[in-house]
């Protein structure tokens, strides 16, 4: 088995999942994929990644509340976290906000769209 | 792989219900979709599908729209300058999207096979770096996604096929 770090990307659009996956192999990481909160939790009790990138809108379980359950057990609270926030004040039906993603206990930050060099200076910064 | 052998997948997901509307040029010169286009991006309409295909001098377009802006797309292309016989409306379509497909041919040839073997049409049908998208009639989304997992096999805890929430753009 290879000794290089797994990272678990996590979203509900398959797409970025994919480009993020693409460009974190290219620089010889392992990659876990999936696709909401709940997912993401057997993937992390399964795998337990290093870091997870982590968007905050998804299905079932969002980010954040992901984010502070993994940040507040014993068990996984040294995985980084890097969340994604793509939502802004200019959409509605939702409780998300910019604010919300500022209080979080994430490790780190990143606007979506991804500018995907940006992303890959962040994880080399946190592992 | 052996045959036989169901295809391991992350999920399946279904949109809401659209409406598909298919419009045909035979040269580039007298196509009017991007003038039709820039009509739908003034009125806030938002094309969950696009896809343009041209062969021989014939373009086809294909875009699917959120079946609630019908009327108003409807309004938009009577008063075009599109001929009646260009245009092709399905009322009623959903979108169901595979994903990861990873490059595997296997996979289309499956799908279309079963959509073939139980009579499901293809209304159209688009990949994407991650996903495989077919348009079907909405209210077999179901009965598709049955049959489907005697091919696929899904994570334990997959994400719903349906979305529970839904993401609304409000101008500033």
């Amino acid at each position: 088995m290879s000794d290089s770090k797994l990272i678990l990307v996590v979203d509900d659009d398959t797409d970025l999942v994919e480009m993020v996956s693409m460009k974190l192999e290219s620089a010889n990481f392992r990659v876990a994929k999936a696709y909401d909160g709940i997912e993401a939790m057997d993937r992390i009790k399964e795998e337990r990644p290093a870091l997870i990138i982590l968007d905050v809108m998804m299905p079932r379980k969002d980010g954040y509340t992901l984010c502070d359950e993994l940040k507040n057990s014993d068990t996984y609270k040294d995985i980084v976290i890097v969340l994604l926030t793509a939502v802004t004040e200019a959409i509605k039906s939702t409780n998300y906000t910019h604010m919300g993603g500022k209080t979080t206990l994430a490790d780190d930050f990143i606007p979506k769209p991804i500018d995907l060099d940006k992303l890959m200076e962040i994880v080399q910064d946190n592992l | 792989m052996e045959y036989g052998q169901k295809i391991h997948i992350g999920g399946i997901k279904f949109s809401e219900e659209l409406a598909q509307v298919t419009v045909g040029c035979k040269t580039t010169d007298d196509c009017t979709i991007h003038q039709l286009l820039h009509l739908l991006a003034e009125r806030d309409i938002n094309l969950t599908f696009l896809c343009h295909a041209g062969l021989s001098g014939n373009i086809e377009s294909i875009f699917c729209i959120d079946r609630a802006d019908l009327g108003k797309v409807q309004q938009i292309l009577i008063r075009s300058s599109l001929p009646n016989e260009q245009v092709q409306i399905i009322p009623s379509i959903g979108t169901l999207t595979l994903f990861p497909h990873r490059n595997e041919m296997k996979l289309l040839g499956l799908v279309i096979g079963l959509f073939g073997k139980h009579g499901f049409p293809v209304h159209s049908f688009s990949t994407s770096i991650s996903a495989i998208a077919f348009n079907t009639d909405y209210s077999l989304l179901d009965e598709i996604t049955e049959r489907l997992q005697d091919i696929f096999v899904l994570p334990e805890n997959h994400a719903p096929f349906r979305q529970d929430f839904r993401v609304t753009q409000i101008q500033l």
